[in-house]
């Protein structure tokens, strides 16, 4: 696909077949846009009141397409922590360490702690979909 | 609606294999044939293929006709493939089933493999972060399975009690069961300080509460009864009742990671069917990926009560001569784990078992049953066979 400026340079050397957070490949692409200015985000039903993570463009309750974007917590606590030595995927650095999170009772879900090494304090740590 | 048997059963070699992926579904579809010569490929008239890495490893869509051809089976009533990553040949096996329960085929062969080993050993840790979700779980760096076992693990202990001695004691049953099992990537035993003191892989799992990665393949041939009956000489084993449950997929939509609510519901469903209870299981094969699996497996499959898993295992009723010896064969910690192929291999044991001709038989067993998980512990898939219908 030429003339996607996305696409120019680095592309065809990453392994996914397309960039995910694109607007030309994804409909759900203001959840990306929302995380480079610092707001995690997912989609409600304007209609049946659903919040669903991870964002749709259908609600799986009651199909409607009516959907908006609703703001999550972005502090969460940290229910388990572990960190990954052996295995790592490329484009991840050693160690990986991953972290079962609960944002404010509302949703549970696995993340990767960055800048913060297991065992030191809640000042500098950041979690999940960075836009680094 | 008709009684369906499992009529043979045979595996690959599994392990590092020098091989590809159809050398390694002939070997298995050889050796099916071969367990059984009361049915030949002729015999066949539909073809299940198991594989959830095919065209990421091997390059090849379409899988099932190649397979048909290179085991000169001519299908006449099915011929595709099925994929649920670790369950795949369970997927594939109920799937054979209700087509031969419903009379759309007579003889259908399940047959599941993969070829994981490729050159580049980053390529399968990369591959893996397509089991997940792979835009939000995956995009964290979440792909091989040992972070996710091991927070579970983690908080099973907490919540529990359960320790890191009951962890090993798994794997040392498993890697005792698998002696015997000329087919198994691993045929060595390892002792419990081994396994105590294994490297660390994700903590709390070391080396051994870890199933390897695995080159293989295996295959059945199930059959309606009426048919069975001239196929096999021997015990006819039945398919009594099978299930699969999936809540969610993404890590954020789990219910609990501790009880599997997933595995309750397709436990019940799958006993409910086959008119049997946890009680009446006389020998299981269950997905033991990680030690810490067969532990919540014990549990959530009513073995035994909630949170007494540990205690399970150390009291030895999971081994020969207690409650529910469970992976008699060495499960997925000694065989490995191409992912189709595994739920195939749970099958020929337990056919095995129930037939009274298993390399380490529980004497007198009378009904089975099967386990697999998949994915981030978000689908369970659970069979039920007995020597009556």
């Amino acid at each position: 696909m030429p003339g996607l400026k996305i696409l120019e340079g680095r592309y065809i050397a990453t392994m996914d077949l397309y960039p995910q957070e694109a607007k030309e490949f994804n409909r759900i692409y203001p959840f990306y846009e929302f995380l480079k200015e610092g707001r995690f985000t997912t989609t409600r039903c304007k209609d049946c009141g659903l919040q669903s993570f991870p964002p749709r463009v259908i609600c799986p309750n009651c199909l409607s397409e009516n959907l908006e974007w609703v703001d999550l917590p972005t502090r969460a606590k940290v229910k388990v922590v572990t960190e990954e030595e052996v295995g790592v995927p490329l484009g991840f650095e050693k160690p990986l360490i991953h972290a079962l999170i609960d944002l404010g009772g509302k949703l549970t879900m696995f993340t990767r702690i960055v800048n913060c090494k297991v065992g030191q304090g809640p000042a500098t740590w950041k979690w999940g979909f960075s836009d680094c | 609606m008709r009684n369906v048997c499992v009529i043979a059963g045979g595996m690959s070699q599994w392990g590092v294999r020098e091989a590809s992926q159809r050398d390694v579904f002939q070997e298995a579809g050889k050796t099916c044939f071969g367990d059984n010569p009361g049915v030949s490929n002729k015999d066949v008239d539909g073809l299940i293929v198991a594989s959830a890495y095919t065209e990421r490893c091997s390059f090849q869509t379409h899988l099932a006709p190649l397979v048909a051809e290179y085991l000169g089976i001519k299908p006449q009533s099915i011929c595709c493939r099925v994929e649920l990553l670790c369950a795949s040949g369970s997927s594939g096996i109920i799937l054979a089933y209700g087509l031969v329960r419903s009379g759309v085929a007579d003889v259908v062969m399940v047959a599941g493999g993969e070829k994981l080993y490729v050159p580049e050993k980053w390529e399968i840790f990369y591959s893996e972060m397509a089991s997940v979700d792979h835009d939000f779980d995956g995009a964290q760096g979440l792909g091989l399975p040992p972070p996710v076992f091991a927070m579970v693990a983690k908080q099973h202990m907490k919540q529990f009690g359960t320790t890191k001695e009951h962890l090993a004691l798994v794997s040392v049953k498993n890697r005792r069961n698998g002696l015997n099992n000329p087919k198994a990537q691993f045929r060595e035993p390892i002792t419990l300080e081994a396994a105590m003191t294994a490297k660390p892989i994700v903590p709390p799992l070391t080396l051994y509460d870890c199933c390897p990665i695995t080159d293989g393949a295996a295959a059945v041939i199930l059959a309606c009864e009426e048919k069975a009956k001239h196929l096999t000489d021997k015990p006819l084993v039945y398919i009594r009742g099978t299930a699969q449950a999936t809540l969610n997929n993404m890590s954020a939509n789990m219910p609990d990671w501790t009880t599997w609510e997933a595995l309750k519901i397709a436990a019940k469903k799958a006993y409910k069917e086959a008119r049997v209870g946890p009680q009446d299981i006389d020998v299981a094969q269950t997905h033991d990926c990680f030690t810490i699996s067969e532990i919540i497996e014990y549990e959530d499959l009513g073995f035994c009560e909630k949170g007494a898993g540990g205690a399970f295992i150390q009291e030895g009723q999971s081994d020969f001569r207690g409650k529910v010896p469970v992976n008699t064969d060495g499960g997925l910690l000694s065989c490995g784990h191409p992912f189709g192929g595994t739920g195939i291999r749970q099958a020929i044991e337990i056919m095995k078992q129930l037939q009274g001709r298993a390399a380490r038989q529980v004497e007198g067993a009378e009904v089975g049953l099967t386990h697999n998980l998949s994915g981030f512990i978000a689908a369970h898939t659970v069979l039920v066979y007995g020597r009556q219908p």
